[in-house]
């Protein structure tokens, strides 16, 4: 316990317990003030909580090389020949700093004023596209967050004639009748939630009225997360960030990385496993491209964790869509590498 | 492994630096220059400042995503300022409507409300342009505009009823009967 409590001191002096607070309040004013915040507040602030993760793995990283270079390595080879005290202490206090923090990062949104509406629903362009005999597929490129419904404009050649009955019609049978001069609403189901991709396809009678989709206008709606979502979608930072901590310390104990080194490389797999682009990236066809290619192929080897990591700019859109399942694995992973971690020896 | 180690945080920030991944907190530094710019714009507004603006809106939904301050901006410097009160130069106001409409068009696939985008396109193009040489973009954004109900936020029936009535004509009436419509204020009682 007294050793938790010497690396909590090191990871976090007493600058960092007064920095944090005025932060967290800064990043409240910013993103979720009534006037000057932006409209998706909760996703700015956020993106702005992340920042304290990120510096605390690389302050831990710091730590890990500052102790190395004052000789606590041989202490610990001294004091404890099983070795396991020093590396669990470490990573109790770097869970514990991460816990302290963000739990801190819940309070301000609490006393920023409430907005006036409801956080309300953002859209997101789709892309629609024509795939087999009729059929269309609309993709979100991932899985869309409960709530979320396809929203879709119609062009027609002519009314609906009397007793014709225009319809879009879904691979399990689902219809959804179609008003010209209306925006279509289609509420996903939950397995095209989880696919992220909805196929429909016009009835004989739409088709008959010259009903043509206005792929411009195509856009998914999805619920924006209120203030009340704000402990869970922290806590999914809190799972997110974990397991790095325990990385790091393989990569430092076992790997002959310096601290700050094997930090820096466990936020670039952090960068890797978060990364969402609106647009997957061009790789250029060159050295270069190829490494980039090999790493998209290790990214979608790991788990998807980009519902955890959400944050920012279209946050809504992954939020909560990670699978206990991955979320699981990803925990697991850091529980492996805490593991090999507490058999190494640090190197004096 | 030290030098893997190395290796692979280098191609990180190569990486992060390329646009193929983000590094954590990057989010963070995009909301605090979101947060800048939507002041910056704000500042341009009070000013009137319409070259800035229309930069301004589209730096914004770039680097931030939001859409309103480019369909503002269009509102203000395309439509709004080319009205007679304004006594601008002719010249003036027909380049100042054909770079609004054109900017919208640039960016609607990305917009978060393009059904706005394509009214404020027709709206400008009809009241503005005497329809001239864009007319087509002015009838394609009147016909979607209205085909849409005038999109999920609109709080009247009537731009569905319009187009509706619009389906009943012969096809070569049905375009400047919609564009009339946006005239006269169809689909806003």
């Amino acid at each position: 316990m007294r050793l938790t409590l010497c690396w909590l001191r090191d990871l976090a002096g007493r600058r960092a317990w007064l920095a944090v607070p005025i932060g967290a309040l800064l990043a409240a004013l910013l993103a979720l003030d009534p006037v000057l915040g932006p409209e998706e507040g909760i996703g700015s602030y956020l993106a702005y909580a992340a920042l304290l993760p990120a510096a605390l793995l690389l302050r831990f990283g710091l730590v890990l090389n500052a102790r190395r270079r004052d000789g606590f390595g041989e202490e610990e080879r001294l004091r404890d020949p099983r070795g396991a005290r020093a590396p669990w202490a470490a990573l109790a206090a770097a869970a514990g700093a991460l816990l302290i923090g963000l739990t801190i990062c819940l309070v301000p949104p609490l006393l920023a004023p409430e907005p006036e509406v409801g956080p309300g629903a953002a859209r997101h362009p789709v892309h629609l596209r024509a795939a087999d005999s009729g059929w269309w597929r609309a993709d979100a490129r991932g899985a869309a967050p409960a709530g979320s419904a396809l929203l879709m404009v119609f062009e027609w050649e002519r009314l609906p004639a009397a007793g014709e009955t225009p319809v879009l019609e879904a691979r399990d049978g689902r219809t959804l009748t179609l008003v010209p001069g209306e925006t279509a609403r289609w509420e996903l189901s939950e397995s095209e939630r989880r696919a992220g991709a909805i196929e429909w396809r016009a009835n004989e009678d739409a088709r008959a009225a010259g009903a043509a989709a206005v792929r411009a206008l195509t856009r998914l709606e999805v619920p924006r997360p209120s203030r009340a979502d704000l402990p869970g979608l922290l806590l999914g930072q809190f799972l997110f960030y974990l397991p790095l901590f325990p990385l790091v310390l393989l990569l430092a104990r076992r790997g002959g990385a310096g601290g700050l080194l094997a930090a820096l490389a466990a936020l670039a797999l952090a960068g890797l496993l978060a990364f969402d682009p609106r647009d997957p990236p061009i790789l250029p066809n060159s050295p270069a491209g190829w490494i980039g290619h090999a790493v998209l192929g290790l990214k979608a080897l790991l788990p998807d964790l980009r519902g955890l990591a959400a944050a920012g700019q279209g946050f809504e859109l992954r939020a909560g869509t990670t699978s206990p399942v991955a979320a699981g694995a990803w925990l697991l992973i850091g529980g492996i590498a805490a593991w090999f971690a507490h058999g190494g020896r640090a190197r004096s | 492994m030290r030098s893997i180690l190395q290796t692979w945080v280098s191609f990180g920030l190569l990486a992060a630096v390329l646009g193929w991944l983000e590094l954590p907190g990057a989010a963070g530094a995009r909301a605090l220059q979101g947060w800048w710019l939507s002041r910056q714009f704000e500042a341009a507004a009070l000013r009137d400042d319409s070259d800035s603006l229309p930069r301004l809106g589209e730096e914004i939904l770039r680097r931030h995503g939001a859409t309103e301050p480019l369909l503002f901006a269009v509102h203000r410097v395309a439509y709004q300022s080319t009205g007679t009160s304004y006594h601008l130069p002719r010249a003036e106001a027909a380049t100042r409507v054909d770079e609004g409409v054109e900017l919208v068009e640039r960016h609607l696939g990305r917009l978060d409300d393009p059904w706005s985008g394509r009214r404020i396109q027709a709206d400008t193009i009809v009241n503005r342009d005497g329809l001239g040489r864009l007319r087509p973009l002015g009838e394609q954004a009147a016909r979607e505009w209205f085909a849409s109900g005038g999109g999920p936020n609109w709080p009247f029936q009537h731009p569905g009823e319009v187009y509706r009535t619009a389906l009943t004509l012969p096809a070569a009436e049905r375009a400047g009967f919609l564009l009339t419509g946006l005239r006269v204020g169809f689909g806003e009682e």
